[in-house]
């Protein structure tokens, strides 16, 4: 059974924990393993392609999620990934979610890592998105500033898609279909909120002294990375050193395409993460399993 | 034709290419480009996955070919992908053929990119596997594990390509003798194992190729324009995985899978998924 509302029609709705409200969306079908979807930096709820989250709906429920001082949600947005994922957290247990899959996109990515490590029972499988490990390869990102939207057409243009004719229509499309949503849109976000993210991408992206990729083998879930081959934003090597360093991940990486690569082969990637998430026969039994098989 | 076992049943035909014949096998449904397969160090046509050519020929022509030297096609291994593609060029023209798609393993995938870069206008689509760019990374000589394990006393050729081409998780392992099961299961008209010949010519020809000239280092593969898909395990040993990645940076239109857990042989142990992925890369408009 699914719910009779799509990524255009679903209300936003509030849960609230520890005194933060946090807005969300929620649709798709029910009984099933929630899909929660963590955005990029300077993105809200409306960022989400339609296409992808109403195509995803189908067979899962599909939950968008403001984090603290996002949009409409309350509080004051943290600048590290690790206090963002606390409000994950809190939010899932708010809305009574045992287990959920994490679909995240760049910042969403890197709060995805963070929750699969820290929480790895509440995490079925993980898609990460156009992002990178912590302290990867260029991902201080030193050009970004919180001013970055003020034309965001532009902005999504030069960042999510290559600048190849072929990229470039995949990236009026996608802005247009963003647009397919008429009532009850979300909140920007605001400065206050963007200048926070921006310093926790950025501790993020600082490499360690030591034990640069440590952290990455220990989280064991079935890992699908997605990345486009000429990504400016997070550059290709970190979905590489992702791939090589999760004990359980597959790659895949697109032609010709830069931070949305995900949404300029939304078919392609559509398939892939219908297959991953059916539970093809891409990822290896887990950590567990694999030891009590050799014993 | 799905439930159709062709790789089993598909009779070993030759071609003469001038002077020389190649042996080769031809099944699968007519009316698409062929998709031309080629093997890895030291192998024959034996050792293609039924389950890959069995899923591409219910959509096109699979033509499983084996080099000048090898199995039962005539004269000596060349030493050179170079003249291992004039090989395969010849023998594509011999055959009448005017647009093919490549399928290439290991050694197979270095031919591949050889005959798109010679005969352009031959070539629609190539498929990648566990192989690597010319003057890729540690590619002119194999690493002191994979001489470890080829020169291992006593072992055997299945022994061997257990430990050349799969992870040592127990998942890995048992894909792989699966993988070793599938490919003794055609038991008439096999191809007789590569002679000492077809291993020391291409270990001069992945030397050759390996070798990393003093500019333009990947300055060939910007010259393939053809759609290509790239796929390979995360731990591969005897080309390592980091090529595949320089591979899809540096083609002008390729895309990358990396398996996990698995090495060399991903496609073998993933074999369903692969081969629904190969079918729909050659399929798509």
């Amino acid at each position: 059974m699914t719910s009779n509302y799509t990524n255009e029609t679903v209300p936003t709705q509030f849960v609230e924990a520890n005194g933060i409200r946090y807005g969300y969306r929620r649709f798709g079908k029910l009984g099933t393993i929630p899909l929660l979807f963590l955005g990029y930096f300077n993105s809200n709820m409306d960022g989400w392609d339609p296409d992808v989250t109403n195509s995803l709906a189908a067979d899962h429920e599909v939950i968008l999620f403001d984090n603290a001082g996002v949009g409409p949600s309350g509080g004051k947005t943290p600048d590290t990934v690790t206090e963002m994922t606390k409000h994950c957290v809190a939010f899932c247990r708010a809305l009574g979610l045992k287990q959920i899959h994490v679909v995240g996109f760049s910042l969403g990515g890197m709060i995805a890592q963070q929750l699969a490590l820290e929480h790895p029972q509440l995490v079925g499988r993980l898609t990460l998105l156009g992002t990178g490990p912590r302290g990867g390869e260029g991902m201080t990102f030193t050009e970004l500033t919180a001013e970055e939207q003020a034309d965001p057409v532009a902005f999504l243009l030069a960042a999510f898609f290559s600048p190849s004719e072929a990229s470039q229509a995949a990236g009026r499309e996608y802005i247009s279909r963003l647009e397919s949503r008429k009532n009850d849109r979300d909140l920007p976000v605001s400065r206050d909120s963007a200048v926070a993210q921006l310093a926790a991408i950025r501790e993020w992206g600082t490499i360690p002294a030591t034990g640069r990729y440590a952290t990455l083998k220990s989280i064991t879930l079935p890992t699908l990375i997605i990345h486009g081959n000429k990504d400016i934003v997070v550059i290709p090597i970190n979905a590489f050193i992702l791939a090589e360093h999760l004990p359980n991940a597959q790659l895949i990486m697109y032609p010709d395409s830069s931070h949305g690569a995900f949404y300029q082969h939304r078919k392609a990637f559509l398939e892939h993460v219908k297959i991953f998430l059916s539970d093809g026969n891409s990822v290896a039994p887990d950590q567990d399993s694999i030891k009590s098989s050799v014993a | 034709m799905s439930n159709v076992n062709l790789n089993e049943t598909a009779p070993t035909k030759f071609q003469d290419i001038g002077g020389v014949s190649l042996a080769y096998r031809h099944f699968g449904k007519e009316g698409a480009p062929p998709v031309v397969c080629f093997q890895h160090f030291t192998g024959t046509m034996n050792n293609f996955d039924p389950i890959h050519t069995n899923r591409l020929a219910q959509d096109r022509p699979v033509i499983l070919v084996d080099y000048r030297g090898v199995g039962r096609s005539g004269g000596e291994m060349p030493d050179s992908m170079r003249a291992t593609a004039a090989d395969i060029i010849a023998f594509a023209r011999a055959l009448g053929l005017k647009e093919i798609d490549l399928f290439g393993f290991s050694i197979g995938g270095m031919v591949a990119q050889q005959v798109a870069l010679d005969a352009p206008n031959l070539v629609r689509r190539i498929l990648l596997t566990g192989t690597g760019p010319s003057a890729g990374e540690g590619m002119q000589v194999f690493s002191p594990k994979v001489l470890e394990i080829v020169n291992r006393p006593n072992s055997t050729q299945p022994e061997r390509s257990l430990d050349l081409f799969f992870s040592k998780s127990p998942t890995s392992y048992a894909a792989g003798k699966a993988w070793l099961t599938r490919i003794a299961a055609r038991k008439l008209d096999r191809e007789p194992e590569a002679k000492p010949q077809v291993g020391e010519a291409q270990i001069v020809a992945l030397a050759k190729w390996g070798a990393i000239p003093a500019t333009d280092r990947y300055g060939d593969l910007k010259k393939i324009k053809q759609r290509t898909l790239v796929v390979n395990g995360k731990d591969d040993i005897m080309v390592p995985t980091i090529n595949s990645y320089i591979l899809q940076q540096q083609l002008p239109d390729a895309r990358l899978i990396l398996y996990p857990d698995s090495g060399h042989g991903s496609h073998f142990q993933f074999s369903e998924e692969f081969a629904e992925e190969a079918a729909r890369f050659f399929a798509a408009a």
